[in-house]
Parts: C-alpha cells; sequence; structure tokens
C-alpha cells in the first residue's frame, strides 16, 4: 500500500501506518473517506506465480478460512441491535490480486485516549458504549482477542459527551477455536492466564477453554487503565505480564477503590469460569451512578460512606443475562 | 489453580537478521548500521518501551552480499547469531568489518542474501517468537537462476524463485515459522522486491529510489518499523 496507489476503487490518502499484522492508512472512494486496511497474511496464490503446487494448495486452504472467518464474523453481528453503532465493522472485505483488504467507516478520536480526563459521567458513557459493542461481539460468539487501549478510540459524539468505539478485532476468534498456540496475536499485556498458558503449549489448556472469559480479564486490565491511565500494580521485578501477576496473585487494583475495585478483581480471576459475564458487567455500569463512581476514584471518601459495598460483589454469576431491561446509557 | 503452578512466565524471543548489500553504493547505510550498531539493543528497547512492548531475549545476525556473477568470493559474508547485549562487542566488530566495493552492474545478489537469511538457524524455542529479516539495499536483484546455474551457491540454497518463496511460505527447506516471520525491505520500487512485497505473506517494502543509497530513511524510523513488527 502507498500513498497516492489506487486499490479498487480506494484512493489511499495518506502515508500508510505499520502494525505487526498490517498496513493502514486514510482512503478516499466516491467522496467518502475510510480506513483501509491492508492485511500482510494471508496472501492468495496467483496463477502464474511462484510456488510448488503443496505450498499454493495450503496457502488457498489459509486464505479459504480466513475469508470464511472475516465474512462470518461481519455476517454474525447484528448491527441493529443497541450499541452496533460504537462497534467499527467493515465496510467492505476484499481481496486485490494476492493481497486482503478491509475498509471501515473513519473514527476519529477525541483528545482523550483514557477517562482520566472526563468528569464520571462522562466516562460511564464511554465505558457503557464500549461495553455494548463488546457484548455484540460476544454474543455473536466471537472473542475480540485484543481488548486494550488503543483499540478503543474515544470519539466526541456531541459536545461534551463521547463514545467509546470498539475497533480491530481482525484477530479475534470463534469462541472456542483460537488460532494455533503460534499463530495467536494480541498484546502481551492483556493476555489473560489462560491464553498465556495456551501459547506456551500447557497441556491443560486447550482451545475450547478460550472464550469470552479471555475478553473479560483483559477488560478488567483495561477498565484499570482506562480510569487510571495506568495498568494494575504489579511486581515489575518479579512479572513481565499482568497475567503473570493475576497467577500468583499479586496483582493489586491500586487506582480504585469499592465496588469498582471488587468487579475489576472478580474480572481478573484465574479461574475463567467464575469471571463476570459482559451483560453482569455492563449491568454493574448501567446501574452504577456518576456519585458512586466518582466515589470509587476517590481515595478521599470510602466506598462505605456511600452505601457501596467494598468487598468482593456477590451475585456476580457466568450464566445469565440482563434479567431487567437493559438501560439505554 | 493447579495448572498454573509451575513454568507461568511467558518467553518472547526475537531474532534479527539484517540483509545489507555492501557493493559501493551502500556506504551511507552501512556507516549508519555501524553507527548504532553498538547501542542496537538498547536503543530497540526503548523504542520498544514507548510501544509497551517487551522482548525476554534478542539475538541479531548480519548477511552482508555483493553480486555472485561479479565476484563469487567475495558475494557473501554472515555472522553468527549475537545474543544482546552479551554480544554487542563481537556484532559491534563483525559490523565494524563490512565495508562498500565492488558490486559490478547494477543488479545484485539480493535475493542469495535472502535466501541466507531464511536459512538461519532461528529461534525455535521460546513461548512466542519472531523472525525477522531487514533488507537493506538500492539495487535491483539477479534472478537467483542465474547464479544457481553458474553453480555458485552453497550447498542448500534455493536455486529458482519457486524454491526460494517456497523457503519463505513454510516449506520443507525453510527454517522460519509461518505465524513468526517477517520481512522488511529498505529497497527500491523495482523488481524483485516489487513481485515479494506483493506475493510473499508478512512482508512490508519502505520503497526508496533506486541509486539513492536508502538516505530517505533514519535509522529512527528503520528502528521504529522494526518494534511495529515486533
Amino acid at each position: 500500500m502507498k500513498l497516492g496507489e489506487t486499490i479498487k476503487d480506494y484512493k489511499v490518502l495518506t502515508e500508510p501506518q505499520s502494525a505487526a499484522q498490517g498496513q493502514w492508512a486514510l482512503a478516499s472512494r466516491g467522496g467518502r473517506v475510510y480506513f483501509l486496511k491492508m492485511f500482510l497474511s494471508p496472501k492468495f496464490p496467483q496463477a502464474g506465480g511462484p510456488g510448488s503446487e503443496a505450498i499454493k494448495q495450503r496457502k488457498m486452504a489459509e486464505c479459504a478460512a480466513f475469508e470464511h472467518r472475516n465474512r462470518h464474523l461481519h455476517t454474525s453481528i447484528n448491527s441493529g441491535q443497541l450499541g452496533a453503532g460504537n462497534l467499527v465493522v467493515a465496510t467492505e472485505f476484499f481481496r486485490v490480486g494476492s493481497t486482503y483488504y478491509k475498509a471501515t467507516d473513519v473514527v476519529v478520536g477525541s483528545r482523550h485516549t483514557d477517562l482520566t480526563g472526563m468528569n464520571p459521567h462522562q466516562a460511564l458513557v464511554v465505558v457503557r458504549t464500549m461495553l455494548l459493542s463488546i457484548r455484540l461481539l460476544h454474543q455473536a460468539g466471537f472473542v475480540h482477542g485484543d481488548l486494550k487501549p488503543e483499540n478503543i478510540v474515544i470519539q466526541e459524539s456531541q459536545t461534551g459527551l463521547f463514545v467509546g468505539k470498539v475497533i480491530d478485532y481482525d484477530d479475534g476468534y470463534i469462541v472456542g477455536l483460537p488460532p494455533g498456540r503460534d499463530e495467536v496475536v494480541g498484546d502481551q499485556r492483556f493476555y489473560s492466564p489462560e491464553l498465556m498458558m495456551y501459547i506456551k503449549g500447557n497441556p491443560h489448556v486447550t482451545g475450547e477453554m478460550l472464550t469470552t472469559a479471555s475478553d473479560m480479564f483483559a477488560l478488567g486490565l483495561l477498565l484499570h487503565m482506562l480510569f487510571t491511565g495506568r495498568l494494575p500494580h504489579f511486581d515489575r521485578s518479579e512479572f513481565s505480564w499482568a497475567a503473570e501477576a493475576a497467577i500468583r496473585e499479586s496483582l493489586t487494583f491500586d487506582g480504585v477503590s469499592g465496588p469498582l475495585k471488587a468487579w475489576l478483581e472478580s474480572l481478573t480471576q484465574i479461574d475463567a469460569q467464575m469471571r463476570p459475564l459482559i451483560d453482569d458487567l455492563l449491568y454493574f455500569f448501567v446501574d452504577l451512578t456518576p456519585d458512586e463512581l466518582a466515589a470509587c476514584l476517590s481515595d478521599a471518601r470510602s466506598p462505605e460512606s456511600i452505601g457501596i459495598r467494598p468487598s468482593a460483589p456477590t451475585g456476580i454469576t457466568n450464566s445469565g443475562g440482563l434479567k431487567g431491561t437493559l438501560k439505554r446509557p | 489453580m493447579s495448572i498454573y503452578s509451575n513454568d507461568w512466565s511467558v518467553g518472547y524471543a526475537v531474532d534479527i537478521v539484517f540483509v545489507i548489500d555492501t557493493t559501493g553504493s551502500m556506504r551511507p547505510v552501512i556507516d549508519n548500521v555501524k553507527h548504532h550498531a553498538l547501542n542496537l539493543n538498547e536503543d530497540l528497547a526503548m523504542v520498544m518501551a514507548q510501544k509497551d512492548k517487551t522482548i525476554s531475549s534478542l539475538r541479531v545476525r548480519v548477511v552482508a552480499y555483493r553480486d555472485y556473477l561479479h565476484n563469487a568470493s567475495d558475494a557473501l559474508r554472515e555472522s553468527p547469531f549475537f545474543s544482546l547485549p552479551a554480544q554487542k562487542g563481537e556484532f559491534d566488530h563483525f559490523v565494524s568489518s563490512l565495508y562498500p566495493d565492488g558490486g559490478g552492474d547494477e543488479p545484485e545478489s539480493g535475493l542469495e542474501g535472502l535466501a541466507a537469511a531464511m536459512l538461519s538457524p532461528w529461534e525455535r524455542g521460546s513461548d512466542k517468537r519472531r523472525h525477522l529479516v531487514v533488507l537493506f539495499t538500492d539495487a535491483s536483484a539477479h534472478p537467483i537462476e542465474r547464479a544457481a546455474a553458474a553453480g555458485l551457491l552453497p550447498p542448500g540454497f534455493p536455486s529458482n524463485i519457486n524454491e526460494l518463496y517456497d523457503t519463505w511460505e513454510g516449506g520443507q527447506t525453510g527454517g522460519m515459522e509461518h505465524s513468526a516471520k517477517r520481512l522488511l525491505m529498505y529497497a527500491p520500487d523495482c523488481e524483485p522486491w516489487r513481485g515479494i512485497s506483493d506475493l510473499w505473506s508478512n512482508t512490508l517494502h519502505f520503497p526508496s529510489r533506486a541509486g539513492d543509497g536508502l538516505e530517505d530513511f533514519t535509522f529512527a524510523e528503520i528502528l521504529n518499523q522494526i518494534a511495529s513488527s515486533v
């Protein structure tokens, strides 16, 4: 992908930026501007192109699986559902020659990259809209697989009001069907313990054990980072990643308190089956008032003083959805 | 929980092979690499830290090439892998010994250099790995078939473009892991680099103007691309 190049009917407008899995740039088509992502892999073998027949056949199979996963993902998401507008879905997924591309609407981030500069009401709206989008993915049976601050774009939707846009789930996978352990991508900072063990080839951790609970672990870390600007505390001299610290029960959510702290601890417990589901977490944030959130983010006020339970949340289950009607944020 | 009781840390090993055209016109790039070799580990760690990435082991290797068809005796020079920072003195010593010279006609033996890089003894043991090849050239490349037909290539080298492609894409001769491999090419916008960028997976091409000695790129930009690829 090059500046000025036309790919299909998209004209590349900006110098492409590189990442581990691809390149992206702004591109225009029919008077509209899109994000255009070029995938580095797989590459579709070309007639007359180099390579043995065996390798070409293997690559064809790889491409077929890649196309199936992408198309299945984008047809599985109910775009009419509440919150769908904040999940940044592909407007087009296509191949030109050997190379695959994905176009999405442009998401313009605000000056906020986290919630630290927002008032509690604004922060709650961002979190709720973000969780609604992740809920759509989970309801479609997909694990995002790469939840991190860089993949949550905080966009100003109207003056003084912001939403959390969820992007870049190209490396997501169907629940229980992750890529091979050597193929897993994502950001180690937000790996769940079971994902880490899967990558290590721990014989007790199979692909079937990688579910939306892995995203929920990442969400526990991500929410702490969004609210405080940093990961929860762990001894960096002893542990490289939060998941390692979680396994040794050495992860401390020192930037928050009260029920918020209890929920983040619950999200990051090492037993994946005990972690809350996305509906549970969303319900918590729907019910949480700006004043209660402010109390959780301030050491000055104890949670007890505003009647919020300070201990681990009770009644968190991973077996059911919202029992009441979801309130629109 | 018992399944997490032992050996719970995840290692991330990064191997980088710098494939450097050391023909006459490449002096600026060679000087640049020499200038930064000694502090490569620290510089890369700093850029990685800015991207919130850490690696548990870093090894680097150099493949220097000229032109088999011009002078086969000095067409290829390879270092072993050096573990950084432990062997940074040896790495620096090897890089310091590189000098621009020769090359003959404009196409050089870039594909042979690439083949030598692919056949490196890559790390296979760590939990996560990145096998990264970074190529620097200001020239196009001879078809690999020419040096092969003349019997000039070392044993085990791919002898045609199909075998070279298979080596990259994971044929039986390839030592690179499919998901771990990346190729960054700082090379002119001409063949074979354009075709490789188009047809080979996990490959990025940063075109330079042929004959300009890659002066368009600063080492900081290159380090940033390396860190983005890791």
